[in-house]
């Protein structure tokens, strides 16, 4: 009986192969993006798994007071480590480290390094929490002295190449030319994801024989530090509300020595990897973009879904004699729906088996939106297997029953004996949904056009600053005084290219925030302001083009002497004019002029307060370079580049060069934005595809149903266009209902999605417009496929073949 | 066997019914072999379909075998289209998507004969038809009067107790149709199979033993 229903399915199948192939179309579309999504899904959620008892693991993290305002730290104070180890039984390992996010160089075999943030200081509780392989050395012994350094196999490699793991113990590793450590250990490489990817560990007492003891504040309470992190793993009876509680209580009871109003949480091990309020560390995958992204392929597949019930209804007339026939010779109700559902269930898996061998390709294309350590591995598994399959029988189900009913239910009668064509189902269904798919396409072609002016206008909006022809240049974080950085200074003056040169903090606009909180008594009461800030030299204001609107500009100095405030901070500290401020002491320093209010970040973010100053010392690490117009008396920006280089390497010899130009640092704080475009282009684009697969499917059967029509209406001398307009005018009005609908849904989302923008662009008329008309323009021109050739076709075949 | 009581069928006309059945009683007893005669449009195809239980009458009572068809659940009906009645059709009706031998095949599978019987029987069948050769074509690649054939051959695989035949030699060319003929004869007084057909010959009802005209709605004996 199966073979028998397998075997009419298959011929099904084949003998409509127009209408089989939309199907299977749309179906692989809807199928591997599921595919795709759900190996993401299952990627992020392999994260840190493999770690014993992992859900006894907490990371313990800090509400950090900050005036009033929370900030969550993924790091803790570092006596934290010390308290809960002495007075916290029921914490059974206790694993502080510390990232070292100091070093700059680091020098093995000779040969310099630069520090890629997975450097930490770290002692054998660590490898407790962590299930290293050990390769030479011990857990227990490698770190238990100062200036001991245990490297991961790779890393051993990458500093000692063609040295076994025993052969690399005892050689020597330099940390910014002052600490020697040496190697006590190697362990094999993580295999498993994890955001714990470290390769250097440092033995943990290091810190506290060596100058870094102060650097990172071992025993102060009041720094928070994300370089300071803290695992610790429960007993099994223990519970992390009574950990946290307990924390609490010996601060209340003064029994530690903290001030501050900090509050010590415990993270979730598991939490780590999909919490983005810590965004210090790791790369965590965001929730949100994940459920996004499901509720994509769930709309592909619905669309696709409903080409397959629309195609498959609208041609029952075809299958329902089958019906008849089957009903007369025996078959039952249920044997019918059967075989019809297992039609459904032969062609959504030709189109799953499709999918499996697409998959590999959709990865590499679609890299970019992927997690980086996804790989095709998962792809082949017996969970991956399961999900297809279930996949295809919920599709088979959802899509493939209402068909099989409107097929299984026709009475031998009206199939068998009138000659009259039975129409299947409803025809108001198949119109509603064919609304449906296109009030789907709409939406994303609306949303798509909306997201793009969006970053359209973030990046093209005046900033209020110079943006044109700057680079900036960090130097190195650890040089020993300003002497290096004005000497690189004055070299890059001389370059001809340059028109100038600042030295300088951040450049006004940038993706972070740096800010300060600026007390002023204000007659009685005192305003607490919190104030961005940025530092640069006299130039600074003139480089950038900052207009200084009242007082003076700021002078070069080497610690905080003067503040330019902008026009915000000056009305939020209570003054109306900008002159009334000027000489006024703020934050112990006097107020010397003010600059007109410009862009520090983003359009999400609203102008601050902002506060000017120069701090040549400790601030100015960045320069700031104005080229001269290219092309102008023969300048080349790449030789002004190779000129900044040499520069460097004559006051840098042994640091790499690396600059930025401003107006591409300021696009990529749009990145996000720009990868919705695209991603947002792409459900346009796939939206549309499927439901023009599932338009074309029904104008073809129309169209082939009135072939006998259209012959005569010709021969009755119905222009070619007079038949274009006969075969689509129906579905157009269909593609304009849907027009219609998706105003209001897509303008009330966008709306939602332009609301976390503080500088917004508008949702102009125009933009739906263009909209509707693409999406019209589109609608015609997959239906040209079919219509134009059959009414041009000649009256006479159509006629002679009924 | 088969019971008809105030049969009546008719379809709206207007305001009104047209009446293609009037209150017919007929009764058929198992062994008969009955041949349905008639012009064009009187009725006789309709009639046979409402015999085959394929179309519900508008009036009267119908009952198969003692047992009142209205009355009847669908699992019951499939129940005797499985077991009890060959329909050979007027149109033929063949399933498109399935060759010659498995058309045949289909009524067996529906009452779970295993494959090898299965197998021996169709291969019985299309022996005695002669369509050996042709059993891997499609409909599509049949004449009409072959179509017919395998529509009969369908009806009588399943060795139904009643035949339904509607003019099922209505495309062949008169020896075959003898042919067919004496299977009937052969099939109704060896088997005692009860075989009811439309047909529009003289001669063909001489195989019958008892003929029933249609005209106006009425039958007349
Ligand atoms: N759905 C319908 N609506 C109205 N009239 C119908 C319908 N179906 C059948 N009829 C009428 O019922 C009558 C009987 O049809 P039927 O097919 O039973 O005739 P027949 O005796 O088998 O004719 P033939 O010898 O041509 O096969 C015809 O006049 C036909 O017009
Ligand atoms: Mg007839």
């Amino acid at each position: 009986m199966l073979k028998n229903f397998l075997l009419v399915s298959f011929r099904s199948i084949w003998r409509n192969k127009a209408f089989s192939v939309i199907n299977i179309m749309g179906l692989v579309v809807g199928i591997s993006a599921a595919l795709m999504i759900y190996q993401v899904i299952r990627y992020e959620n392999s994260f840190d798994k493999f770690e014993k008892n992992s859900d006894r693991i907490y990371r313990v993290v800090t509400d950090v007071d900050f005036n009033g305002t929370v900030i969550k730290n993924d790091g803790v104070a570092a006596p934290v480590a010390g308290v809960i180890k002495d007075r916290m039984p029921a914490v059974e390992t206790v694993a502080p480290f510390f990232i070292n996010d100091i070093t700059r160089r680091i020098t093995a075999n000779g040969k310099d390094f630069k520090n890629g943030r997975d450097v930490v200081y770290a002692d054998k509780n660590y490898f407790d929490i962590f299930p290293y392989q050990w390769l030479s050395g011990t857990a227990a012994s490698s770190l238990r002295e100062p200036f001991t350094v245990v490297l991961t196999a790779g890393r051993a490699e990458k500093y000692f190449p063609g040295l076994s793991p025993a052969a690399v113990l005892g050689k020597e590793i330099i940390y910014d030319d002052s600490i020697r450590a040496t190697v006590s250990g190697v362990v094999a490489d993580l295999k498993q994801p994890t955001d714990f990817k470290y390769m250097e560990f440092i033995s943990l007492s290091t810190l506290q024989s060596s100058g870094l003891r102060e650097m990172y504040a071992l025993d102060y309470w009041n720094n928070t530090n994300a370089a300071s992190q803290l695992l610790i793993r429960l007993h099994a009876s223990a519970s992390a509300k009574d950990v946290t509680g307990e924390l609490a209580k010996l601060r209340e009871t003064n029994k530690i020595e903290d001030q501050t109003k900090n509050v010590l949480q415990l993270q979730p091990f598991g939490d780590i990897h999909f919490n983005r309020d810590y965004t210090a560390e790791g790369t965590p995958a965001a929730v949100t973009r994940l459920y996004a992204l499901s509720l994509v392929a769930c709309l592909l597949l619905l669309l696709a879904g409903i080409n397959f019930v629309n195609l498959t209804t609208a041609q029952a007339a075809r299958r329902a004699r089958e019906t008849g026939i089957r009903k007369s010779l025996g078959s039952s109700f249920p044997q019918l729906l059967l075989q019809f559902l297992s039609e459904t269930l032969l062609l959504t898996f030709l189109a799953g088996v499709l999918s499996v061998l697409l998959t590999p390709l959709f990865l590499v294309f679609f890299q970019s939106f992927l997690p980086k350590g996804l790989t095709t591995e998962m792809l082949y598994d017996w969970q991956t297997a399961l999900f297809l399959l279930g996949l295809c029988l919920g599709i088979t189900l959802l899509a493939g029953i209402y068909p099989a009913l409107v097929l299984a239910r026709f009475q031998p009668v009206v199939v068998l004996k009138t000659q009259v064509q039975a129409a299947g189902g409803k025809v108001w269904l198949r119109k509603t949904l064919t609304v449906s798919q296109f009030v789907v396409a709409q939406f994303f072609i609306i949303a798509t056009l909306i997201v793009s002016k969006q970053v359209h206008y973030s990046l093209s909006r005046d900033p209020g600053f110079r943006k044109d022809a700057i680079v900036t240049v960090r130097t190195p974080q650890r040089e020993l005084g300003p002497g290096e950085r004005n000497t690189f200074q004055e070299k890059l003056a001389a370059i001809p290219e340059i028109a100038m040169v600042s030295q300088g903090g951040t450049p006004p606009l940038f993706g972070g925030f740096m800010s300060m909180t600026f007390r002023y008594q204000q007659g009685e009461k005192e305003i607490a302001q919190n104030m961005e800030l940025r530092y640069g030299d006299s130039l600074y204001a003139k480089l950038y083009n900052l207009k200084i609107i009242a007082g003076r500009n700021i002078r070069s100095t080497d610690t905080i002497a003067e503040w330019v405030l902008n026009e915000k901070a000056v009305t939020s500290l209570g003054f109306r004019h900008p002159q009334d401020i000027i000489g006024v002491v703020v934050e112990n320093h006097p107020v010397v002029g003010v600059v007109k209010d410009f862009v520090t970040s983003s359009t999400r973010k609203e102008i601050p307060a902002l506060a000017l100053s120069s701090a040549a010392l400790w601030q100015h690490r960045t320069m700031h370079v104005l080229l001269r117009p290219s092309g102008e008396n023969g300048i080349v920006w790449k030789h002004a580049l190779e000129k900044m280089e040499k520069a460097w390497k004559e006051v840098y010899p042994r640091e790499t060069f690396s600059y930025d130009f401003l107006d591409k640092s300021i696009a990529k704080l749009y990145s996000e934005e720009q990868r919705t475009v695209q991603l947002l282009n792409w459900c346009a684009g796939l939206a549309f595809f499927i439901s023009a697969l599932g338009l074309l499917g029904l104008v073809i059967f129309t169209t082939n149903q009135r072939t006998r029509e259209i012959g005569i209406r010709k021969v009755l001398g119905a222009t070619v266009w007079q038949v274009v307009a006969l075969l689509t005018t129906d579905f157009m009005k269909l593609v304009g209902i849907a027009f219609v609908l998706a105003i209001p849904l897509s303008w009330w989302a966008m709306q939602h999605w332009l609301s976390s923008y503080v500088y917004r662009t508008s949702m102009s008329w125009w933009i739906f417009a263009i909209g509707g008309g693409l999406m019209a323009l589109l609608a015609l021109a997959t239906m040209s496929i079919k219509t134009i050739r059959a009414a041009w076709s000649n009256p006479v075949n159509a006629l002679k073949s009924e | 066997m088969i019971q008809l009581q105030k049969i009546s069928r008719h379809y709206p006309v207007g305001f009104g019914k047209n009446y293609i059945l009037k209150d017919i009683d007929l009764t058929i007893n198992e062994g008969e072999f009955v041949s349905i005669m008639g012009p064009s449009g009187s009725g006789k195809s309709t009639l046979l379909h409402i015999l085959g239980l394929l179309e519900e009458p508008s009036e009267g009572q119908y009952l198969f075998e003692g047992e009142r068809v209205d009355k009847m659940n669908e699992k019951k009906r499939t129940q005797l289209h499985r077991g009890s009645i060959g329909f050979v059709f007027q149109a033929y009706h063949l399933i498109d998507e399935l060759t010659v031998y498995e058309n045949i095949e289909t009524p067996l599978l529906y009452k779970n004969i295993p494959a090898s019987e299965r197998k021996s029987r169709v291969a019985d069948v299309l022996d005695r038809f002669n369509m050996v050769a042709k059993k891997d074509l499609f409909p599509n690649q049949l004449s009409g009067g072959q179509q017919q054939l395998v529509g009969i051959a369908r009806a009588i695989v399943g060795e139904p107790r009643v035949i339904l035949a509607d003019e099922p030699t209505g495309n062949l060319h008169s020896d075959q149709a003898k042919v067919i003929m004496q299977l009937f004869k052969h099939l109704n007084e060896q088997d005692k199979i009860t075989i009811i057909q439309v047909t529009h010959s003289d001669l063909n009802a001489t195989y019958g033993n008892r003929v029933i005209q249609i005209r106006d709605g009425h039958i007349h004996e």
